[in-house]
């Protein structure tokens, strides 16, 4: 199997292809900190491209309650433990983050779904591990996530031991999915008629439905289970990242790249979506004032969500501060504590950055941060704090000015000529 | 009866799962059919295609066979119903035996006959040993319907006190049917010998308010040999009259006065200090009446808020 660059694990990895690289990367950031699963993304993604007969189970978006629900139900803990099965023990980061583009987050020295596929699969599927979900768990997204429920299979009744629970802190949070668009596609991997494909200009992951021929074994490989069998067409269907938006075809857009359906429609503006640049390694080029960039390189408040399954997802997660470590540290990799750490106390560039978040639906290729005076001091975490009220501006892609924003939010003063305009 | 008839959508779904289980030669004489149906370009065809293709492998795989044998296990119940429809469920909660159209009754008159439907997941038709199991049961149930000795009727009596007291007796009448089926099927050999302890517990849950008397009263419903449906219905609608026990008899609590599936047995868990704010709301009240688990839990909070009261502000 050929050996491909993953600079999330900091190392090389098996791959059945060899490595190709876009020139550019869909890729997007979500800050789960302020997600109140109002399920609008969902919504808007359902009525434009998945609301035809035989697609009724399929959720391109989603969003899910975390640690319990998921959809399709417990993806993340299945492929998990196959994981841990196939590498009992073993699955777990070494090494020191590295300063540069390539390792931040150390090394993972367990095995991702495809080295672990060639240790506990059968020649004919062995190019990924994965699992075939169930009808129950692909109709079932949100079901139970909050109702007490007892244990699996008893009907009707509560679990009778659970008043003995030791006491501890209830937790939970909302986790916001699409296709991660992976660099190293585990669907791409898994199709044996070659109908699934990675676009040279944007990295955009697309399923051919002319070439597609039923097999399943994308949505069997996807450890994210973002692709889904429709059993009418008899073909499997995926994301495609609003790509007519992406490219400025779309006549919404007027000829500039445009921001998905799903994060157009977030209105707890906790999603930014972009282009970012591709090394000749996989890594990303070097763009320090590209938003997303910025969150993940140079902030690093911004993580991979579950690295260590190998695909190089392009979805990029700032995790949510009130959530017990291990289990962040599980789902987005060790880079989380460094990420809250920066979150919580936050650099006068990241606070404006965070500004960026859907102000505009237009693709920002570039910010720029005009300093203001300041505007608060005090003390958070025991930190001294500094606030500036800087002006960020963003850039589309022709280098022409989209919007500027402030750090400090105007004020909108309402008229008094009608009691209750705005 | 006419042949069984099953769903396209379940017949395809259990060869797609059963596929990987095939050798490789055959899978790949399976993919290469499968295939060419995707080059017929008129929709109806290929459609047709599809089903034709699905079927053909759907028997020559035997996915039918548990299914058939079955059937055909209880060919007196296929004298009653007018065909068999497999169809494809999406949980284990819906799987199971049913009769759609006429009545059973009309069907034991010969007045018109029902159509005998199963519904089962794909992935049951790949596991024929919890699938006999299932099968067995869920017919014995179908069985029952049509047996003039067993008395059944599709509506159970509704109860003056709405829906909740309604389910309440559905749930129950469902356990106990339950208990007496497997109890036949174990008697014959056909269920699983843990069976009886499932059911024991089951029946325990539901009928709490039985107390002592419960595990004798379960013994005599599991191995009863010939149930009826008035009987079920007698006891499911008053337990507590076919058992010596002090508890209100009458479905209700007897503070809230509430239907309940089953009144708390033990009220003793009730601390002192609650049960003196219990008695001064009710002083009729007597710890043997039982309360419900809701008006349990009310007083015991009350308690607590006489002896820790929350601080505020």
């Amino acid at each position: 199997m050929p050996t491909v660059k993953n600079w999330q694990l900091g190392r090389n990895m098996d791959y059945p292809y060899d490595a190709r690289y876009p020139s550019r990367q869909f890729a997007f950031v979500f800050n789960i900190n302020r997600c109140i699963a109002c399920q609008s993304c969902t919504m808007a993604c359902k009525s434009t491209w998945t609301f035809s007969k035989g697609q009724e189970h399929m959720w391109w978006a989603n969003v899910e309650t975390k640690p319990y629900g998921g959809y399709p139900q417990w993806w993340d803990a299945k492929i998990l433990a196959k994981l841990e099965e196939a590498n009992p023990d073993g699955q777990v980061w070494g090494g020191k983050p590295a300063d540069g583009r390539f390792g931040p987050y150390g090394t993972f020295e367990g095995q991702t779904i495809f080295e672990a596929a060639q240790r506990t699969l059968t020649s004919d599927s062995a190019r990924v591990l994965g699992y075939l979900p169930t009808d129950e768990e692909w109709n079932s997204p949100n079901i139970y996530e909050d109702n007490p429920v007892g244990k699996r299979g008893v009907r009707n009744k509560l679990d009778e031991t659970g008043e003995q629970l030791p006491v501890h802190n209830t937790w939970f949070f909302y986790l916001a999915r699409i296709c991660n668009h992976c660099s190293y596609p585990a669907c791409l991997a898994a199709c044996p008629r070659k109908a699934i494909y990675k676009r040279p200009e944007d990295g955009i992951v697309l399923l051919d439905q002319a070439e597609c021929r039923g097999y399943r074994k994308c949505v069997e490989a996807c450890p994210y289970k973002k692709s889904m069998y429709r059993g009418n067409t008899r073909t499997s269907e995926k994301c495609i990242a609003c790509y007519p938006r992406v490219e400025g075809t779309d006549p919404e857009t007027g000829g500039e790249p445009m921001e998905t359906r799903c994060m157009a429609a977030c209105i707890g503006q906790i999603r930014m979506q972009g282009l970012v640049q591709v090394a000749e390694d996989g890594s990303w080029a070097e763009d320090r004032y590209h938003p997303l960039y910025f969150l993940v390189h140079v902030a690093k408040v911004a993580l991979p969500l579950y690295p260590q399954f190998g695909t190089q997802p392009n979805g990029y997660y700032i995790p949510p501060r009130w959530v017990p470590r291990a289990y962040l540290r599980q789902m987005f990799g060790p880079g989380v504590d460094r990420a809250i750490e920066n979150y919580a106390s936050p650099s006068r560039e990241l606070l404006a950055v965070l500004q960026l978040f859907r102000r505009s639906n237009r693709i920002i290729y570039k910010y720029e941060i005009q300093e203001g005076p300041k505007i608060y001091e005090g003390s958070l975490h025991g930190r001294k704090v500094e606030l500036y009220n800087d002006t960020v501006i963003a850039f589309g892609k022709t280098g022409r000015e989209i919007f500027r924003t402030t750090i400090e939010e105007p004020i909108h003063v309402r008229s008094n000529a009608h009691a209750n305009s705005i | 009866m006419s042949a069984i008839t099953y769903a396209p959508d379940l017949v395809e779904e259990a060869v797609l799962l059963a596929e990987r289980t095939l050798a490789a030669a055959n899978a790949r004489t399976f993919r290469r059919e499968r295939n060419r149906v995707y080059d017929v370009a008129e929709p109806d065809q290929r459609e047709a295609d599809f089903r034709a293709l699905h079927l053909k492998w759907f028997a020559r795989l035997g996915l039918h066979q548990v299914i058939e044998q079955a059937v055909a296990a209880r060919a007196r119940l296929l004298d009653h119903v007018s065909g068999c429809r497999v169809s494809r469920a999406l949980t284990g909660r819906e799987e199971g035996a049913d009769l759609i159209g006429p009545s059973p009754a009309t069907a034991r008159t010969g007045e018109g006959q029902p159509v005998l439907a199963l519904r089962l997941r794909p992935a049951s038709l790949l596991a024929p040993e919890p699938l006999a199991t299932l099968l067995a049961h869920e017919l014995t149930h179908v069985a029952d319907m049509l047996d003039p000795a067993f008395k059944y009727e599709r509506t159970l009596p509704a109860s003056d006190d709405g829906p909740s007291a309604d389910n309440i007796l559905r749930d129950r009448y469902r356990v106990l049917w339950d208990v007496t089926i497997d109890g036949r099927l174990s008697q014959s050999g056909v269920a699983d010998g843990r069976m009886r302890e499932v059911r024991r517990r089951e029946f325990a849950a539901t009928f709490a308010m039985l107390g002592g008397e419960g595990p004798r009263l379960f013994d005599e419903w599991f191995d009863r040999v010939q149930p009826t449906h008035p009987a079920l219905v007698a006891f499911a609608q008053a337990p507590n009259g076919n058992a010596r026990t002090n508890m209100d008899d009458s479905g209700r609590c007897p503070l809230c006065r509430f239907p309940v599936a089953a009144l708390d047995s033990r009220p003793e868990r009730l601390s002192a200090a609650a049960r003196a704010i219990l008695r001064a709301d009710f002083p009729a009240w007597r710890p043997e009446q039982g309360l419900c688990a809701q008006c349990l839990d009310l007083y015991e909070a009350r308690q607590d808020e006489i002896v820790a009261p929350r601080a505020i502000g």
